[in-house]
């Protein structure tokens, strides 16, 4: 069994993905059923501040370089997908990128999901022993 | 290339014209809510996808996949029929139900990502294996 830190890591990225789903049933509330899109705006803020825990956790966690990246990666591209909405006057071409941009974000999850379950799975110390820099040998 | 790797290649190339035609789709409502475009766009593209997954379901028979391979191809069409469905709602009248339309997309999405690695672990498993269809060579005598 992993540390304390990797279960958190893998729980965070699967909260993550549930976040993603959850913000595009709100949006279907909106656009089909009448609902006021005030929940699809909180919902925002709630994958946007989950990302940031995710990311934080992969280091917390002593994720490899890889997942970090993708961890990163999945931040900045939960930031440039609550900017799309905002292009609609000047650049809507770009702005119907949203839709697609929830796909995306819901694919990078789901491979953090996957990275961070084989990371749990790892011991801690066979893990450090490849991304941590060697000790130097006790006598 | 034998007959059941190019098969199975053809099942391939099946998958990634559907994940393809997916995010088209996906990107069609887009338009539709942000840049003005017609509603019929998103609406006749979605027949167009449906046809696809039927196909990436005939592509797994022919191609002789196993069970597990041909299910989820399955799953593939079914829930691209539930989208269809679905969207008859949302087209309807206000109804909470129809919010689900989107969120099928995200699981129509997720098959076919699984569909699409299955796919491309039977490629592998054919061409590693040289398996080409036809009966398996028989042990020379040396």
């Amino acid at each position: 069994m992993g540390s304390p830190s990797r279960q958190v890591f893998f729980w965070s990225t699967w909260a993550f993905v549930a976040s993603v789903v959850l913000q595009v049933f709100f949006i279907g509330l909106y656009l089909f059923a009448g609902y006021d899109i005030g929940l699809h705006f909180l919902g925002a803020l709630i994958v946007t501040l989950v990302s940031l825990v995710v990311l934080g956790m992969a280091f917390v966690a002593r994720a490899d370089g890889r997942t970090k990246r993708w961890a990163g990666a999945l931040f900045v591209l939960t930031i440039i997908q609550g900017s799309l909405p905002g292009l609609k006057g000047s650049l809507p071409l770009a702005s119907a990128l949203h839709p697609v941009g929830a796909l995306v974000l819901f694919g990078v999850g789901l491979l953090l999901v996957r990275d961070a379950k084989e990371l749990a799975r790892m011991p801690l110390a066979a893990s450090e022993a490849g991304s941590a820099p060697a000790e130097s040998p006790s006598a | 290339m034998g007959g059941t790797s190019l098969a199975r290649r053809v099942y391939l190339w099946t998958a990634w014209l559907f994940l393809a035609a997916v995010v088209v789709q996906v990107f069609f409502i887009g338009l539709q809510l942000f840049a003005g475009a017609q509603k019929e766009l998103h609406m006749g593209f979605g027949y167009l996808v449906l046809l696809l997954s039927l196909v990436v379901v005939i592509a797994a028979f022919v191609a002789g996949l196993p069970s597990r391979s041909k299910r989820w191809a399955g799953a593939l069409f079914g829930v691209t029929l539930l989208q269809v469905f679905l969207a008859g709602l949302a087209y309807s009248g206000p109804n909470p139900v129809a919010a689900l339309h989107p969120v099928n997309a995200l699981l129509v999405f997720w098959v076919t990502l699984t569909v699409l690695r299955d796919a491309q672990d039977q490629v592998r498993t054919s061409t590693t294996s040289g398996d080409d269809g036809t009966e398996p060579a028989t042990a020379s005598a040396r």
